[in-house]
Order: structure tokens, then sequence, then C-alpha cells
């Protein structure tokens, strides 16, 4: 009797442990809502809410095909270079690929940026570009830390 | 006696003999008809079928075909010289649609590149076979990216620049705009082409800055207007319905005095949809430029 509990209680044991330690499925993030929660964060110079980018410019902005992205955010200060872009790829494969693309960005503004709006560099620097499952999140903020803990809020 | 008989028998039967051969030869070479007489002179079966619809006299000459009647035939008429209306680009009473930008090409700086990021209405075309810019970007630097618009084929391209450059030397931006419309026109020989008023600056910018102020852009923009007389290109009055009473751009729809609000292009969307030049529109024929009075 007592060697059955026992075998039920390891089985139990493991289960518990097996269901902990693996890395489970990543989490849905609601594009929009993040993107709204980011601009209206303290995180950048200007509000950001106030410049929310028409749907055709991220394709061309992050230079991605449309079957590529599921779903996305974008806004964009042209004074400050802040930008904030969330989004859903089509695959894993494909969210690295976007996440990519976002380091290519920041090499990209950088160049252009350094004698138009200098004070964007560093804001480049500290550039966050994090791949949670499907989900990109990009975002060129002056506080990257207020950023982040907006971004942390939902992929942890 | 007896030897003459057969003699002039003879004779008679061949005179009768010559004269058949004479009535049957010219039978055979001379018309349809017999005669003895020039015959008229035959008409072709062109001719007859013209007889047929027409009732005029039937040319002397037949060797070619008489032509179908028609109106008097005129030179084509000299156009009629439709004086220049002036740079500014008309207002229409029909808003242009998505249809009508959808062959638009646009060319210039950050300014510019706001009517894109922040169309809502999706009036504009999308990609980067339609926009042509950069941040930062004068008219000193667009030849490159008008090279980057020769394979497209566009029926309107819009230039906008000035925000960047608005201090530089006059004849030095003169010479830039001539390189890139000699350009734009050669490439694009069909195309409506605008160029954009440079878009006014903040009180503040103004205030502090001896490169971005009120009159720099007016000045400018006084340029641009030259430039458009002489090259026969349109006007494009962002500037106008940007600024306030005074000038200036808004404080309240700027962070840094040059860039502003999506809320605040909305008025240029409204201009570029009202003020535009319909397609298949001819360009005119003179630079008489009407007495214009006022600055920018």
């Amino acid at each position: 009797m007592l060697k059955r509990i026992g075998i039920c209680v390891l089985v139990l044991v493991l289960v518990l442990c097996l269901a902990s330690c693996g890395g489970g499925k990543a989490k849905d993030i609601d594009v929009e809502a993040l993107g709204r929660d980011l601009a209206a964060s303290a995180a950048f110079t200007v509000d950001m809410s106030q410049f929310p980018v028409a749907s055709g410019v991220a394709a061309s902005t992050y230079r991605y095909e449309a079957d590529q992205v599921e779903s996305c955010v974008m806004y964009a200060s042209p004074s400050s270079g802040e930008e904030i872009f969330v989004a859903k790829a089509a695959s894993a494969d494909a969210a690295k690929t976007l996440s990519g693309q976002c380091t290519q960005r920041v090499a990209d503004q950088k160049t252009v940026l350094s004698s138009y709006v200098p004070e964007a560099i560093p804001r480049l620097d500290n550039a966050i570009n994090t791949v949670a499952g499907q989900y990109v999140i990009f975002v060129v903020a002056n506080d990257a830390a207020a950023a982040q803990a907006v971004v942390d809020g939902y992929t942890k | 006696m007896r030897y003459r008989t057969p003699a002039l028998v003879f004779l008679a039967l061949s005179v009768i003999l010559f004269i058949c051969a004479l009535l049957m030869g010219f039978r055979a070479f001379g018309g349809h008809e017999a005669s003895l007489e020039a015959p008229a002179p035959e008409a072709s079966p062109e001719v007859f079928q013209q007889e047929a619809a027409d009732t005029t006299a039937v040319p002397e000459s037949t060797s070619e075909p008489t032509p179908e009647p028609t109106a008097v035939p005129t030179a084509t008429p000299e156009p009629t010289a439709t004086p220049w209306p002036g740079p500014a680009t008309p207002q229409q009473s029909v808003k242009a649609g998505k249809e009508y930008f959808a062959d638009a090409a646009f060319l210039g700086n950050s300014v510019l590149s706001g009517l894109w990021y922040y169309d809502y209405g999706d009036v504009l075309p999308d990609g980067s076979d339609h926009w042509f810019w950069d941040d930062g970007l004068t008219i000193l630097g667009a030849v490159p990216y008008a090279d980057q618009m020769s394979g497209g084929q566009y029926g309107k391209i819009y230039v906008g620049f000035g925000n960047n450059e608005m201090a530089y030397d006059k004849t030095a931006l003169r010479q830039a705009y001539g390189l890139l419309l000699d350009k734009l026109q050669a490439d694009h020989p069909n195309a409506i082409i605008y160029l954009v008023s440079a878009t006014p600056v903040s009180l503040w910018k103004s205030s502090n800055s001896s490169s971005y102020t009120r009159e720099l852009v007016q000045s400018y923009n006084s340029m641009l207007k030259d430039i458009c007389v002489e090259r026969q290109v349109w006007y494009q009055d962002a500037y106008s319905v940007l600024c306030n009473e005074e000038g200036y751009l808004p404080s309240d729809v700027t962070n840094d005095g040059t860039h502003f609000t999506p809320a605040h292009y909305e008025l240029w969307f409204d201009y570029m949809q009202t003020h535009y030049i319909p397609d298949g529109t001819e360009v005119p024929l003179t630079t008489d430029v009407p007495a214009e009075g006022g600055g920018t």
C-alpha cells in the first residue's frame, strides 16, 4: 500500500516538475495594447500617442514582406527619432528575421540622424529589440529602462 | 477580150477582200464601236464607281482615283495660347481621392514624409516606389533620389524641400532646382510636377535660430514661385494652410518647431485633395504672369 502511494507521489512530483521546468507556450501578446501602453509611458521625450503611423508604412520602414507579419503597430516621432514597433510575425522564424531588420534599422537611423537629430544616437544605442515567440518588440526611447518595464509587463 | 474578164474578176475580188480586211482589222484593234472616228477616252472602273457616288464632274485624268469628298481640309489649328494662371495650384470642386494619387511620387524631406506616415485615410500610395525621402534631405541632394524614380511611371510628382536648407545661398538653390527639374521633366515628360512650399516654423524656433526663421521660409517660397513660373510647374502652398495668422507654425502642434502632429497634417491633406491639376490637363503654353500682390 505504501509502495503504491509512494509511486503515485513520485509520479505527481515528476509531472509537476516537468510542467514548471518546461519552456511552455509563449505568451500571447496584445500588440495594440502594448503599443498604446508604451506610447503613453514616460519613456519618451514626446507624447508618442500623438504619432501613430499609418498601417502601410511599417513594411517599408522595417523592410519586410506583408505575409511575414500578421499584425503590428508603429509610432514614430520625426523630431526626436523615437519610435515604437510591436509586431506579431507569421512564425517564430519570421520574428527572428524581423528582429534582424530592426537591428539594421538602428544602424540606418544612426547614419541618417547623426547630424540631423544627434540626441537620437544614445537612444538608438539603447534600443530595445526583443523577440518573444512570434512577437517582436522594438523601441527607441529616451528612457530605455522605463520602456523595458512596460515590455516586461507583457512578456514575463 | 477573152483574157481581160478573169483579170477584172480577179481585181474586183482583190479589192473586195482588201476592204473586208480593213474592216476586220479596224474592228479588232479600234475599240468596241466600229467607227472610223477617234474613240472617246475610256473611263476607269474606279471613275465609274465614283461617278455613281458623286455628281461632280469626272476629272480629265483618270490615272488616280478621285478622293472621297470630305469637308475642305484645313491645317491643324494652332492651339490657343492659354494664359498661365499663375503658379498656384487651382482649387477644384471635386476632392481628389485614392485614384488620383495612385500614380504619384513624393520626393523630399522628413516633413513631406509625414504625409505618408500619417495618412490614416489611406489616400496616398505606399512603398518605396512612391516615396523617395530622407531625414535631413535638401534640394542639393535630391538628384540621386530622382535617379531612383527613373524606372517609374508617374502621373504627378510632389517635390517637397526647404526646411533643411532655407538659409542656403539662393543661387545654389535655384541651380539645384533647375538640375532636378531637368531630370524629372526628361524622365517623366507627361507628369504634373508640383513644387511644395517649405512649411512654417514655430515662433520659438524662429526666435532662437538664425537658420530657421519665418522670413527665410517666406523668402524660400517666393523663390519657389518664381521657379514654378519659369519652368511651368505648379506651386503647392502648404505654408499658408499650416501657419497661423502671424505666419508661424502653431506652438501647440510641434515639439521641435519644424515637425508637427498628425492632426495638423490633416490641413495639408485637405489642401492637397482640393488643390490639384486634373489628370489629362495640358501644360499651359505661355508664361505670362498676371499681376500678383503680397508674399507668402
